[in-house]
């Protein structure tokens, strides 16, 4: 089991949580989730996932806070992070790509299976050791 | 005989003719006297118009006294007229000659006029402070003849003397009452009108100053070397100078601290005779939207002079903040309305793809209850801001019933919240005063949805273990709330400053009174907004409700003709309160 990537996805809005986990189910994939910006990043720092979605407007500890937290982190500085996030915050997309995000979706504007296309590249990315 | 006869006839026809030739000498006379009159009359009345027309609402007493003088030969046959005016420094002299005079003439009337003019004033005029205006006639040494006729009269505006105006010729004996009434008749006249003229300009300008004085905006006005002509108490208290400092332009720009180039903007202003617009300035903590404009002259006169610049300061940072408001409440609503939609929209698109392979339990059980949730919710919202949008644009409907027992609807609410408060150990108590009726019209629905709010809002932000008390009781017109109140053993944060309660008529009053951490001053007056209440509901972790309850139940008390407000002490508790009216019919009834 332990070759499978771990995913974590810290999303409020639990239909799209539950749409994205849904779908990765069908990849080979384990997945993690959380509701809030907190038990999201401890969820992190305990599972050291491969990959984590995670949306900026959230309860407790917004998505900017736990950005900052993981990248303090040793581990957590070089853990591959997708921002999820509304139109409307663009500004804080600018803030956290200083934070050395991978990229970023506005979630209305892509399917599901978008997401997961676009987002493989970055998994796969993993397989070769060539690259950190 | 015959030569008698004929002598006869002819003394008779002699002496008829001497009496015809004495009835028609009278008959002349008259006329001629009655044509004078007229022309008199006619003179007078052209003279009067002809003030009217040309000095307008013109102050300029100069002007008004140049149209007399100038059209006054018509009338009265006189060597020069003249006229003293006095000036804050100094005594305007001026002669038109009719007829070429000696220089000693002139002398003569100048030092006449002066002192006539001392007396009048009772007050020792200078000759050396008079300026002195020639015009007409020239100055001719060979007619060395004295002032022979002479007379003064005096002009005076409102109550004062302004000076005199005289009328003098080298003939003797050439004035009498009659010219001299019709001069005076006809300076009174031009007085009177423009004292009139004068007081309305004074009333105006005193409506003007104390406007002002009073404006919400600050008003700085200087003059065109930019010295300080009006400062109004609010353009004092925005830059944060004194009461009553008398400023100076370099006031103002020490005070603006380079936030806003006050003297280059009047100068440009007043070069460009422009008004220039700044839309935003930040100046200490708060926004303003400045405006410089040139100062025109709008005298007859003087017109389209540019006298100074005003600069206006508008207060705009309120504007700013609902601005911000409606921003972020625009960006809630994507977050509120667009994400949960968003969801479902994928859910729906993950079963549809996936349908060959996802469980049915999978979808029944854990994907369609997700899916009522966020239709739910989003129906609850879109519902609420329907609401509070009727409530703002006051077309929110209520059906009242004429007779509902609040004691029973009171009773029902707290039956219904009783299960979760247990939960956090709050308890509910209620307290209704014995004389409040049994039957009140209102709208049970609403005043249900009312009470729902306020509850679980003290739900909401009580804490453990803490106590939620719903008080009724009555108040009667003109009577104090607060002993009222406390008659009825009522506990609440309320306290006697509270302006919306000093002027309720007679009325039954709601006060839900909770144990939680309070409200600071400046949140109560925002407590009742749609925008602040949404934005701080979207951001509550585990919120509940859209955050719009207090607006719409701020709509629903005033659609029953009443009002809600808070009070709260931090730390300590709040209390919601709001009343309702009697009926005119069941005050009748009580």
């Amino acid at each position: 089991m332990d070759k499978f990537k771990k995913i974590l996805i810290v999303e409020d809005e639990v239909a799209f949580l539950k749409s994205l986990a849904g779908e990765l189910k069908f990849q080979r994939v384990k997945i993690f989730t959380a509701t809030d910006g907190k038990s999201g990043l401890d969820l992190a720092l305990k599972e050291h996932p491969d990959l984590i979605f995670l949306d900026i407007m959230l309860p407790v500890m917004d998505g900017i806070t736990v950005l900052k937290e993981l990248r303090k982190d040793s581990w957590g500085k070089n853990v591959i992070i997708i921002l999820l996030t509304q139109v409307d915050d663009m500004n804080k997309v600018a803030e956290a790509m200083k934070n050395d995000v991978f990229k970023y979706f506005i979630k209305a504007d892509h399917s599901i299976p978008d997401i997961i296309e676009q987002t493989k590249k970055y998994l796969s990315s993993l397989d070769t050791p060539t690259v950190k | 005989m015959y030569d008698i006869i004929v002598l006869a006839v002819a003394v008779v026809s002699m002496l008829a003719g001497i009496a015809f030739y004495a009835r028609s000498r009278v008959l002349m006379f008259e006329m001629e006297n009655k044509e004078k009159e007229t022309s008199r009359r006619m003179y007078e009345l052209a003279i009067l118009k002809e003030l009217g027309d040309r000095i307008g609402y013109s102050l300029d007493i100069h002007q008004i006294i140049d149209i007399i003088t100038g059209s006054l030969r018509q009338f009265i046959e006189y060597s020069a007229v003249s006229y003293m005016l006095l000036q804050p420094e100094k005594v305007i002299f001026k002669v038109q000659l009719e007829k070429s005079v000696h220089r000693k003439f002139i002398n003569e009337i100048r030092d006449r006029m002066l002192n006539s003019l001392s007396a009048l004033l009772d007050k020792e005029l200078k000759n050396s402070a008079v300026e002195e205006v020639l015009s007409g006639a020239i100055l001719i040494e060979e007619v060395n003849e004295p002032v022979r006729s002479f007379f003064n009269i005096p002009l005076v505006i409102g109550d004062k003397v302004v000076g005199v105006l005289t009328v003098s010729d080298i003939k003797p004996g050439l004035y009498k009452e009659e010219e001299m009434t019709i001069l005076y008749k006809i300076t009174q006249q031009a007085s009177k009108a423009v004292s009139k003229l004068e007081e309305v300009v004074k009333t105006e300008q005193r409506k003007l100053n104390s406007m002002v004085e009073s404006m919400a905006d600050g008003v700085v006005m200087t003059d065109n070397d930019y010295r300080v002509v009006v400062a109004n108490p609010a353009v004092k208290l925005t830059l944060g100078i004194g009461k009553n400092i008398e400023p100076t332009i370099f006031d103002f720009i020490d005070n603006l601290g380079g936030k806003f180039d006050i003297r280059g903007k009047l100068e440009e202003s007043i070069k460009l005779g422009k008004v220039l617009e700044t839309p935003e300035a930040l100046i200490g903590e708060r926004f303003f939207q400045i405006l410089v404009s040139p100062v025109r002259s709008v005298t007859t006169m003087s017109n389209g002079e540019i006298l100074g610049g005003v600069v206006i300061f508008h207060d705009i940072t309120r504007e700013k903040e609902l601005e911000e408001l409606r921003k972020d409440f625009t960006s809630m609503m994507v977050h509120e309305l667009r994400s949960p939609l968003d969801g479902i929209s994928k859910m729906a698109d993950l079963i549809i793809r996936k349908k060959a392979v996802i469980k049915a339990k999978q979808i029944t059980d854990e994907y369609l209850p997700i899916i009522y949730k966020n239709s739910s919710d989003m129906l609850r919202l879109v519902s609420d801001l329907l609401d509070a949008a009727k409530v703002e644009s006051g077309k929110y409907q209520i059906s009242k019933e004429p007779a509902v027992d609040i004691r029973k609807l009171v009773d029902e609410r707290i039956k219904f919240y009783e299960p979760s408060a247990k939960e956090n150990h709050i308890v509910i108590t209620s307290m209704i005063a014995d004389d409040v009726p049994n039957a009140i019209a209102l709208d049970p629905n609403a005043i249900t949805e009312v009470f729902n709010n306020l509850i679980s809002n003290s739900l909401k932000f009580n804490k453990e273990g803490g106590e939620i008390a719903i008080q009724i009781f009555t108040h009667k017109d003109k009577s104090d709330i607060l002993s009222e109140a406390k008659k009825a053993g009522v506990k609440w944060f309320v306290k006697a400053a509270d302006k919306a309660l000093a002027t309720l008529s007679s009325s039954t009053l709601v006060a839900i009174t909770d144990s939680g951490s309070g409200i600071s001053q400046d949140n109560i007056s925002l407590l009742f907004n749609k925008f602040k209440q949404f934005k701080t509901a979207a951001l509550t972790p585990n919120k509940k409700g859209t955050g719009l309850g207090l607006v719409i139940s701020k709509g629903i008390i005033e659609a029953h003709g009443g009002v809600i407000g808070a009070a709260s002490e931090e730390g300590v508790g709040s209390t919601f309160y709001f009343n309702l009216p009697y009926e005119p019919a069941l005050e009748i009834k009580s």
